[in-house]
């Protein structure tokens, strides 16, 4: 079954068809080369046999057959790949070093391979050659050969070296090839199952990494960053859910406690209205609770699909502030408005304004500081100022400021700061700025404005217009 | 007043018609889109209280065709899509105000005063009076028995919008979306704030007083008589 998959990778299978293209290949430029050397020699063969032929014509000419095979016997004694046989048709030898007419060339008229008897001493062995056949004058035969056993022999191992060589190559090829498929099937094979379970519920496996940071080490690390974001939504998701039950359990309870209340009061229908009158206002709270919680939802979902306009954020300050001086005054506290002009960013300007308004909401309600001090006079600050390429928005105030540890937390959904659980609120209206901020690629600090909390939301100038002087 | 509810939710729709049957009003209630727009062409009314998501026509879909009709009686498109994008589609469609479900009952009431009486509030008028309270446009003055107030902007522009509405209950919503163009809550009652400010200064050296608080729905401005 392994095996069978080990078959079935890519890996293995382009390894195949590339040790499939070599053998052809080399099966194809092998043949070419070899019937091209068994070609040429052969031409050189039969060149030299045709050259010594023409020899032994003159030898013929100048004394007759007696001269030429005079010559032959000569020529014969002499080492060599020269073989001769000169005789009658019928097959008498007259001289030369082969003993009988070749049976492959007794009727040719052209020459051809014919096989002969080599002997020298004892040994005897059967040898291939190549001859032509020439008639001569008077019913006399001459055959001029030339052995070509070793140049065979050559040709013969040429050839098993050869196929021997094709043999390794495919072995070796089919080898590698199922090493590298199992090595690649192997840390697939681990990707896959990590996210086999991870499908089963555990989010927190990672995928190993062997350090080699090739395509699938990459490809790996981008998997498992993939995974931290999603576990980080998820646990985000689960920690909402979580306080979704808690924080709306609360107020669901105060409406049921609120009609139990009122259905046993002896008082009858003016404290069932009373009871009416706190169900619809506990009702209109959740109404808003779930409201924010589903506009933080949604621009989260779809930060890229937010509208984009572009807004004056010097114009929706100076708006904010006229909206709060009130407000601000009627609580003892001081306000202080300072506004560059012309600062321009692409944003939505209701959400704009809410993220505002919220930072705002909690300067009111928890920056006033120290109440019983008689020398601290509580205060807002708001701020625009043009920070190329960055438009800023402050907001500070000079109470007690917020811890370093509770800086990351208050953007979560439902978070409350322990000591401010007695002040009404929902613990949204950060995430509801934090949500507005990613939309529009801002960021957002908080600082000690020693003393205090100063928020800094930034997002990116679209354009920063010339100062109109009224 | 003759009022065509087209609302397929039918525990909102027994609701509204109730409360606004004691109000003096008669309602005629369909629940389905294509049904509901037939009444809206066949007879004449005083409002529309529209849904958006209905069985058979889209809500924006029946005020277009009403509109194509040249039939501009005024419509208060009520929806559950509370998105920006969502109460504009509404508004270009032809409808003439929005209002979220959720929604409180006063807030719609008040709403439909106001578009019942669109065509006498007086929008062009170049002088508002309530009472002795006279505001004029032109010059942006405001005065009261003869007596001069000093108002800034936003309060000019609140106190407009009150007495262009006068005699009608106004709500927070109201003043929001229509002074300050917000489109949301502020958590902290920043409107209260700024009433009782303007009232300190319309009222506050008057025997009678104009402005006045409705407990649970809004502010109106009335000489009370």
């Amino acid at each position: 079954m392994a095996l069978n998959r080990l078959f079935k990778t890519t890996a293995f299978r382009l390894s195949a068809v590339y040790l499939l293209v070599i053998i052809i290949a080399s099966v194809a430029v092998g043949s070419y080369t070899g019937w091209k050397t068994n070609t040429l020699l052969t031409q050189q063969l039969v060149e030299t046999i045709t050259v010594e032929v023409r020899g032994l014509a003159e030898q013929f000419r100048q004394g007759g057959s007696t001269q030429l095979a005079n010559t032959i016997a000569a020529r014969s004694r002499k080492p060599g790949n020269s073989l001769y046989f000169f005789g009658t048709q019928t097959g008498r030898k007259i001289a030369g070093s082969l003993n009988r007419i070749p049976t492959e060339l007794r009727n040719a008229n052209r020459g051809a391979q014919f096989s002969y008897v080599w002997q020298q001493d004892q040994k005897q062995e059967k040898r291939s050659a190549v001859g032509i056949p020439f008639r001569v004058d008077g019913g006399l035969i001459l055959i001029v050969g030339r052995d070509i056993e070793d140049q065979l022999n050559f040709i013969y191992s040429a050839r098993k070296m050869f196929f021997i060589a094709l043999g390794l190559l495919a072995a070796f090829g089919i080898g590698t090839g199922l090493w590298v498929s199992r090595n690649l099937l192997n840390r697939i094979n681990t990707i896959s199952e990590t996210s086999k379970s991870i499908m089963a519920g555990d989010l927190s496996e990672r995928i190993p990494l062997n350090g080699s940071n090739d395509e699938l080490d990459q490809l790996s690390a981008n998997l498992n960053n993939m995974l931290s974001r999603i576990e980080t939504l998820m646990r985000s998701m689960r920690e909402v859910t979580d306080n979704i039950a808690h924080d709306l359990k609360t107020p669901i309870n105060r409406i049921r406690i609120k009609a139990e209340e009122a259905l046993i009061d002896p008082n009858g229908i003016i404290a069932q209205k009373e009871a009416l009158q706190g169900t619809i206002e506990e009702a209109d709270n959740l109404i808003k609770t779930f409201n924010a919680l589903l506009k933080i939802a949604r621009l989260e979902a779809g930060a890229e699909n937010e509208q984009k306009d572009i807004v004056d954020l010097s114009q929706v300050m100076d708006e904010i502030a006229e909206l709060y001086e009130p407000v601000i005054d009627d609580e003892g506290m001081q306000l202080k408005v300072s506004i560059t002009e012309g600062v321009i960013i692409l944003a939505d300007r209701q959400l704009i304004s809410q993220a505002i308004t919220n930072v705002i909401d909690n300067a009111l309600k928890y920056g006033r500081g120290d109440e019983h001090d008689e020398n601290h006079t509580p205060l807002i600050e708001l701020k625009i100022v043009s920070n190329n390429p960055y438009a800023e928005i402050h907001i500070a105030d000079n109470g007690e400021g917020i811890s370093e540890d509770n800086k990351k937390r208050v953007f979560r959904r439902f978070v409350r700061l322990e000591e401010s659980r007695s002040k009404q609120g929902s613990g949204l209206g950060l995430s509801m700025v934090g949500a507005v901020i990613n939309a529009y690629k801002g960021a957002i600090r908080l600082e000690d404005n020693k003393p205090g909390l100063r928020i800094i939301m930034r997002f990116p100038i679209y354009r920063e217009t010339e100062r109109i002087s009224a | 007043m003759q009022i065509l509810l087209i609302e397929d939710d039918l525990e909102t729709a027994r609701f509204l018609c109730k409360a606004l049957g004691e109000s003096g009003h008669n309602v005629d209630h369909s629940d389905d889109g294509e049904i509901g727009l037939q009444y809206g062409l066949k007879k004449e009314y005083d409002v529309l209280i529209v849904d958006r998501m209905l069985p058979n026509r889209d809500g924006l879909s029946i005020i277009e065709t009403l509109r194509a009709n040249e039939i501009n009686t005024p419509v208060l498109i009520l929806s559950a899509l509370d998105k920006v994008d969502e109460r504009v589609k509404g508004l270009k469609s032809g409808g003439d105000d929005y209002l979220t479900k959720p929604f409180a009952l006063s807030e719609l009431q008040a709403r439909i005063e106001v578009l019942m009486r669109r065509h006498s509030t007086g929008a062009e008028n170049s002088e508002l009076k309530v009472g002795d309270l006279v505001l004029e446009r032109m010059s942006q003055k405001v005065s009261r028995s003869g007596v001069d107030i000093q108002l800034v902007p936003r309060e000019y522009r609140l106190l407009e919008y009150l007495m262009r509405h006068k005699g009608q209950v106004v709500t927070r919503t109201m003043l929001l979306e229509n002074v300050w163009d917000y489109h949301f809550d502020p958590g902290t009652n920043v409107i209260d704030v700024h009433m009782s400010r303007l009232r300190s200064k319309i009222d506050k050296d008057f025997d009678e007083t104009l402005l006045q608080t409705i407990r649970g729905a809004g502010y109106m401005i009335s000489d009370g008589a």
